[in-house]
């Protein structure tokens, strides 16, 4: 199963290259189907038989590649598979008036879906970056598709931060490699020593990451990417992408140096990085509320988002097993609600832009009546990302929150409290406009298919509220928990 | 296993209104008769499901429906005769509004849109009623500003987005402070204990000093956040702001929904989180009574003051709401019975004045107090059911205000607080200060000038007959409240049910 | 059936409407009649009641907090008299507003009559307390539709005055049966006659007590609560003051008789001597003071109004010497019943024949003002008259006192009410 979810997307983009147009949009549903399909069985494979190791062509680690299937990439893989599904259903619609950009954006599309699997069943640090490195190339291929200038430009300045982020990376993982001849995370973990070679391996690699997460003060090119890319590109972005970055930063900081984080440096670097999340959730929230453009407010709202994510660091380094525990099942959940609630955020948001033909917040006046089903899902998502019940994001606030009482650490308390207050002020801005009454600009009419995917997803996000017990239990069945928590 | 049939009811109750809300905002705008079916439907099922339930209780039966929603923490709703008395409230009273809204909205454009949410709103209420936790009331009362705050907002204009402003404000920033007193409630004395029992979860519990101590300042973090919606003096600003928003939300904002779920929280966490007996000794008690004293005061005070008719109103709620609060800090069955059974005639008293103001606002146009002149003669039936809720307001028998009066004051002189009947008596007063005047401007005073705005010309009725017969309803309710209070089937009754049960035998 | 009978002018007050009150005027008559047959019934059939037993019992213990109202041996001819009064003031009504088409808000007057008829009614058959408030306090806001049904300036202003210290009257009463009721263990809403041992037998009980005199003094007219009265009377149509003053004001003395702990109890945890002389010290200043501003008066109401003030003194006065001299209660007790419907009777007749006076041709006045005679000399209280009799019925007990001094001053204020009168048949002449 594990190579099938490699092998259909990277089958697809060629296909999409290679078949003609008016066959295109039946080949896509079909492999978004399968795609879906082999998702769900291998969660339910690895759900029941626990974790899955895979050697591709049999190669055996540590030359080889293998791939490991354990809850927490089930999870992910489920997630994008889910995300990409209704975003691509979106995108058939959305993409009806950009005939040109349609051409590209497909092949890309499988591209960058084949690699975020990739980098879910990685196991060691080379697959991660080589995974990496194509989900930016894809990335930054789709911000390109309007080739607008602007779009360009700020493409060109993702491309450098990717670039810079994977050389970062890159030197620390060699250094890794010099010190300790493996690249296998779980090797490593048993392998590595609490000295000055290793932390500034574990620098190096952190701070690409960080650029690629796009982590304040890094974030710089965030939101000129993920606000200026077209709507099912942007939700794509800020939903799955930058995740994958933080993904491969968790593992290593809880998975590979799980023996050594308790360690005076790392300890205090992990707290480092829970202020760098503080930095973001007040900037970015900060930034979100001044933006005129709305697509800008949701990427601004990534930013501050990703903040909360990073708080894992210092909640579960060096502190209790059950605080740890709840900082982990909290940050994976904040990553699922996120990623659903973002994408159906940034999707609801490009129908309103599309119907009204531009962005500035100041111009939604009278949406809620003429475009409520989008409205009411950007409601929806809004509810999870300010994180109020019910909703996935609700509950994992609450888990953090539970984990910062457990660690006694008061401060990440009181900042996820207020974070909460700052979502809302920016979030409620676009509501206050859209009630306005008085329309100042033309509708145009956008097809149903906008507004319900966008309502799908941000359903799910709500109804991780009621149900977050089962991603949980996966995320706990097995294997790597949050290092050796 | 196959759950018993009663583990669905309370998903069912909290269901209706949800389904009702979704399946309204997918219908089109134009089709408000399926629109208005699908909304009595809802209520009326609603209705039956909770008298069920009511039936269930006698029987000495609770329907519960419990899951687990993250490690360790339950969603839980369960039917206890507490949760009952709530939503036996709004079920009865959102089947008025429901009817009220109907006319009330008649022509007026985005009815799905309020309907929606206007369901949305109820099915959060009905989460609050049932909420089994403080978890799970958390969620509920979130959701219950959410989705109020499109009603606040629902006319577009600039003074109703800037009340929609100021309310969220408030209420999320209450939220934020509930939160935070819940998440350490639950961090620090577990799930076990945040569970809503009988008599409160505390009495065991050994008093350490620290322990204590935490309780105490936990205690007013939940008065602080709870008191909000229940709009607790100085946390009260964004009530009489609200009333910017159409009649039918003033009488959901003031009598069922928001300002109750507020208040009904304080019941819950001083009943059945720390159990009115723990919260005595930890002496939480007295400075609550002192705030709810101080309320009724400043908001009787500032009624007076008001020109606008849904504005005197609103600062009204203000005092009233906290006689609930008074009553639940008066150490003892009756004054328990007098904060509960307030709880309903409030809010049937106050939906029947809102929904007065509102006929004289839609019919003739009338807005302030002083344009009401000779009311009384044009629209003798809503000005005999104005009449009828001030009067209960100031606590007149045999209105229901009455009955409520009496066993708070009652009460105070028998938990010894003898300084909290002289402000029910004051307060008595102020309302009478600030309601006689429009009663003689109704029924004494002639028309001096043209109606300012007369929408709705008099027919056979006075007004449009689904603004006229909810008001008519909850005016007698009004009245058979108290006049038959004594009656098996009274909220007075119910009350006493309740009352009973959570002190320590 | 007691039921009834009570609530029989509610029941008519829903069949007045605005466009058929002409030819309805006939329920001003109507409406007490049925309640002054059944308690004149009981006083003159038979055996009549005695003042401890009660007829036409009705328990309901679903209604309210539970009802209690009854037909009391001590009341019944205080309340036959009120039905009288009501009745002979609806007469006047009847044909006064039969002559005067042209009367405004008619429909309004009459519903306001016939609630404060039924409070009035509902006050002396009401045997729970929370009845008996409830009837109290529908009698107290419905007459404000009496006091200023002319809508004149003066009329307005006395409404005003009236309405506030009617609302005060009510939070002072209030309070009052409250705590008294608390004091009273196993029940929420006790019944009236628990309430005086309740209060007697408890240390707080001088301050309930308090309570309910200054309370039900407000309609009593108790001096220093009293402004109301000259106001209201004079702006108030003829028929209303004459029940405001003859019946009304004598439902805060019932309040008195029945809920203060007077006469002898088994336990008495307070001393009552400091509130009895307060009563006493009162009642002397009304009755004096009242006519010292009534002789300047200007209208004849207004000087009847004084002498109603004047004397409700006295009864305040006679209350005082009771609640100083247990022993003597039952006998002041008589004395008092006696005394207010005499001055409920005389008051009336006087009030109406005001009434009367302004209507007739000028040729019928003389014997109008001998007729009138009768009722003012039977206030002044010459012997053979009513007055005499109630007064001696008190002045007995007076001598037996060990106080000389209130003998004396009780008696010259017949003086006070002589030189009223006087000043009434001046006015009127």
């Amino acid at each position: 199963m594990m190579p099938l979810l490699l092998i259909i997307p990277l089958a697809w983009a060629i296909l999409c290259i290679l078949l003609p147009q008016r066959w295109l949009s039946l080949t896509i549903r079909a492999g978004l189907l399968l795609q879906v399909g082999a998702a769900l069985l291998l969660t339910a494979d690895v759900y029941v038989n626990g974790p899955i190791e895979y050697a591709l062509g049999d190669w055996q680690a540590p030359l080889g590649i293998a791939l490991i299937a354990d809850g927490v990439s089930v999870t992910l893989i489920s997630l994008s598979a889910v995300v990409a599904l209704f975003v691509a259903f979106y995108a058939q619609s959305y993409l009806q008036r950009y005939e040109h950009e349609q051409t590209y954006f497909w092949p890309l599309f499988w591209f960058l879906l084949a690699s975020l699997n990739g980098i879910w069943l990685a196991g060691d640090l080379f697959n991660l970056y080589v995974g990496l490195e194509l989900l930016g190339l894809a990335a930054v291929g789709m911000v390109t598709l309007t080739g607008e200038k602007p779009a360009l430009h700020a493409a060109l300045r993702y491309l450098y931060a990717a670039l810079l982020g994977s050389l970062a990376y890159l030197a620390g993982v060699a250094i890794l490699y010099g010190a300790y001849g493996t690249l296998a995370i779980p090797q490593l973990g048993e392998l590595l020593d609490a000295n000055i070679t290793t932390f500034v391996a574990i620098g190096l690699i952190s701070i690409g990451l960080l650029l690629k997460t796009a982590i304040f003060p890094f974030h710089y090119w965030l939101p000129p990417a993920h606000g200026g890319a077209l709507a099912p590109v942007s939700a794509l972005l800020s939903a799955l992408v930058v995740k994958a970055s933080f993904y491969i930063l968790a593992r290593v900081w809880l998975d590979m140096a799980s023996e050594i984080n308790s360690h005076v440096v790392l300890y205090s670097a992990a707290q480092g990085l829970g202020v760098l999340g503080a930095g973001a959730i007040l900037w970015g929230s900060w930034q979100a509320y001044k933006a005129a453009q709305v697509k800008m407010l949701v990427a601004y709202s990534t930013v501050a988002q990703l903040g909360y994510l990073m708080l894992l660091f210092p909640l579960a380094i060096g502190t209790t097993a059950v605080a740890a525990g709840l900082a982990w099942q909290g940050a994976m959940l904040h990553l699922l609600a996120h990623g659903f609630a973002k994408a159906a955020m940034f999707m609801s948001v490009g129908t309103l832009v599309l119907a009204i033909g531009h962005g500035k917040v100041n111009d939604l006046a009278g949406v809620s009546h003429r475009i409520p089903i989008s409205l009411f899902a950007f409601g929806l998502s809004a509810v999870s990302i300010m994180g109020l019940p019910p909703s996935g994001g609700f509950n994992a606030k609450w888990l953090l929150l539970q984990s910062a009482m457990a660690s006694q650490q008061w401060w990440w308390f009181i900042l996820l409290v207020v974070g909460g207050l700052l979502t809302a002020a920016y979030v409620f801005r676009v509501f206050r406009i859209s009630f306005v009454e008085k329309a100042t600009h033309e509708f145009s009419s956008t097809s149903s298919t906008l507004d319900f995917t966008a309502l799908a997803l941000a359903a799910i996000a709500i109804a991780m509220g009621f149900f977050s017990q089962w991603p949980l239990s996966l995320l706990q069945s097995s294997g790597f928990q949050g290092g050796g928590l | 296993m196959m759950p018993e049939f009663t583990f669905w009811l309370p998903v069912v109750v909290v269901g209706t209104s949800l389904l009702a809300a979704l399946i309204i905002f997918a219908l089109p705008e134009a089709q408000q008769r399926t629109r208005s079916v699908l909304n009595i439907g809802a209520a009326v099922v609603k209705l039956a499901i909770v008298a069920y339930m009511v039936q269930l209780i006698m029987a000495g039966d609770i329907a519960e429906t419990r899951f687990e929603i993250v490690p360790g923490i339950d969603f839980l709703l369960r039917a206890d005769a507490l949760s009952m008395l709530f939503a036996g409230l709004s079920s009865v009273l959102w089947l008025f509004t429901t009817l009220y809204a109907i006319g009330y909205l008649e022509g007026s454009p985005h009815r799905s849109r309020f309907f929606g949410f206007f369901s949305l709103c109820v099915a959060s209420t009905m989460g609050i009623a049932l909420a089994g936790n403080l978890f799970t009331f958390l969620i509920f009362f979130e959701m219950l500003t959410l989705s109020t705050y499109p009603l606040v907002v629902h006319r577009g204009t600039e003074a109703s987005l800037k009340a929609g402003r100021t309310y969220l404000r408030y209420t999320l920033s209450g939220g934020a402070v509930l939160l935070t007193a819940v998440a350490l409630f639950y961090g620090l004395f577990g799930a076990e204990a945040a569970e809503f029992t009988e008599a409160g979860g505390f009495q065991t519990l050994g008093e350490g000093s620290e322990v204590s101590l935490w309780l105490t300042i936990l205690f007013f973090m939940f008065i602080a956040g709870l008191g909000v919606k229940a709009a607790l003096v100085p946390l009260h600003g964004w009530l009489p702001v609200a009333m910017v928003a159409p009649a039918p939300v003033s009488a959901l904002l003031h009598a069922v929904a928001v300002v109750k779920a507020g208040a009904f929280g304080i019941v819950r966490v001083v009943y059945n989180v720390y159990g009115i007996e723990f919260a005595w000794q930890l002496g939480v008690l007295l400075p609550l009574a002192i705030l709810a004293a101080i309320t009724i005061l400043w908001g009787s005070l500032q009624a007076l003051r008001q020109i606008e008719l849904k504005k005197r109103l609103a600062y009204s709620t203000v005092s009233q709401v906290s006689y609930i609060v008074l009553g639940v800090c008066l150490f003892g069955p009756i004054g328990t019975i007098g904060g509960l059974v307030h709880l309903l005639h409030q809010g049937i008293m106050k939906v029947t004045l809102f929904f007065c103001a509102g006929n004289y606002a839609e019919t003739l146009g009338i807005h302030r107090i002083d344009e009401l002149d000779g009311t009384g003669k044009r629209m003798p039936l809503t000005s005999i059911a104005f009449t009828i809720g001030a009067f209960g307001m100031i606590g007149v028998p045999p209105t229901a205000g009455f009955i409520s009066k009496w066993y708070l004051a009652s009460g105070a002189f028998a938990a010894g607080m003898n300084w909290a009947v002289l402000v029910l008596i004051i307060s008595s007063m102020l309302n009478a200060a600030y309601f006689l005047p429009i009663l003689y401007r109704l029924w004494f005073k002639p028309q001096k000038q043209p109606w300012p705005d007369e929408q709705i010309a008099a027919a056979r009725f006075e007004t449009h007959g689904l603004l006229l017969w909810p008001v008519v309803a909850t005016a007698v309710f009004s009245i058979a409240a108290g006049l038959f209070a004594a009656h098996a089937f009274s909220p007075l009754t119910w009350a006493t049910l309740i009352s009973v049960r959570e002190y320590l035998p | 059936m007691i039921i009834l009978l009570v609530l029989l002018p509610l029941l008519l007050a829903a069949l007045v409407t605005e466009q058929r009150v002409r030819k309805q005027l006939w329920i001003f008559a109507a409406a007490p009649l049925p309640m002054l047959l059944v308690a004149a019934g009981y006083i003159f059939h038979g055996d009549g009641l005695a003042s401890g037993e009660t007829a036409m019992v009705l328990n309901a213990d679903w209604l309210l907090l539970g009802v209690y109202w009854r037909v009391s041996g001590g009341l019944v001819t205080l309340l036959a008299v009120t039905a009288l009064l009501w009745l002979l003031a609806g007469v006047y009504s009847w044909q006064e507003y039969q002559k005067n088409p042209g009367e405004a808000h008619l429909a309004r007057y009459l519903r306001c009559w016939l609630l404060t008829l039924t409070g009035n009614f509902g006050v002396l058959v009401a045997g729970d307390i929370a009845s008996f408030y409830s009837f109290f306090a529908l009698m107290t806001f419905a007459a404000y539709g009496l006091v200023i049904h002319f809508e004149t300036r003066p009329a307005l202003f006395a409404g005003r005055i009236y309405i506030a210290m009617a609302v005060l009257g009510e939070a002072l009463l209030l309070s009052g049966l409250l705590w008294g009721a608390h004091l009273i263990n196993d029940d929420i809403s006790p019944l009236l006659r628990e309430l005086p041992r309740a209060i007697a037998a408890s240390e707080q009980g001088p301050w309930v007590a308090l309570l309910l005199f200054t309370g039900f003094g407000v309609k009593a007219g108790l001096a220093g609560l009293h402004w109301w009265l000259p106001l209201a009377h004079p702006v108030a149509p003829t028929p209303a003051s004459a029940v405001l003053s003859g019946a009304m004001i004598k439902a805060g003395l019932v309040g008195w008789l029945l809920t203060l702990p007077l006469g002898e109890f088994s336990v008495m945890a307070a001393d009552y001597s400091n509130i009895a002389w307060l009563a006493i010290g009162l009642g002397l200043i009304g009755a004096y003071g009242a006519a010292a501003m009534g002789v300047f008066a200007q209208q004849a109401k207004t000087v009847l109004a004084y002498s109603s003030v004047s004397q409700m003194g006295m009864l305040t006065c006679m209350l005082g010497v009771g609640w100083l001299y247990p022993q003597f209660w039952l006998a002041i007790f008589a004395a008092m019943l006696a005394f207010a419907m005499h001055h409920g009777v005389n008051k009336t007749l006087l009030f109406l024949g005001v009434g009367i006076r302004k209507r007739i041709p000028a040729a019928f006045v003389p014997l109008l003002l001998v007729l009138m005679a009768i009722p003012a000399l039977n206030l002044i209280g010459l012997p053979f008259t009513s007055g005499a009799y109630a007064k001696d019925l008190f002045k007995a007990v007076l001598t037996e006192l060990p106080q000389p001094l209130i003998y004396a001053i009780f008696s010259y204020a017949a003086l006070a009410t002589t030189a009223l009168i006087l000043r009434f048949a001046w006015l009127l002449r």
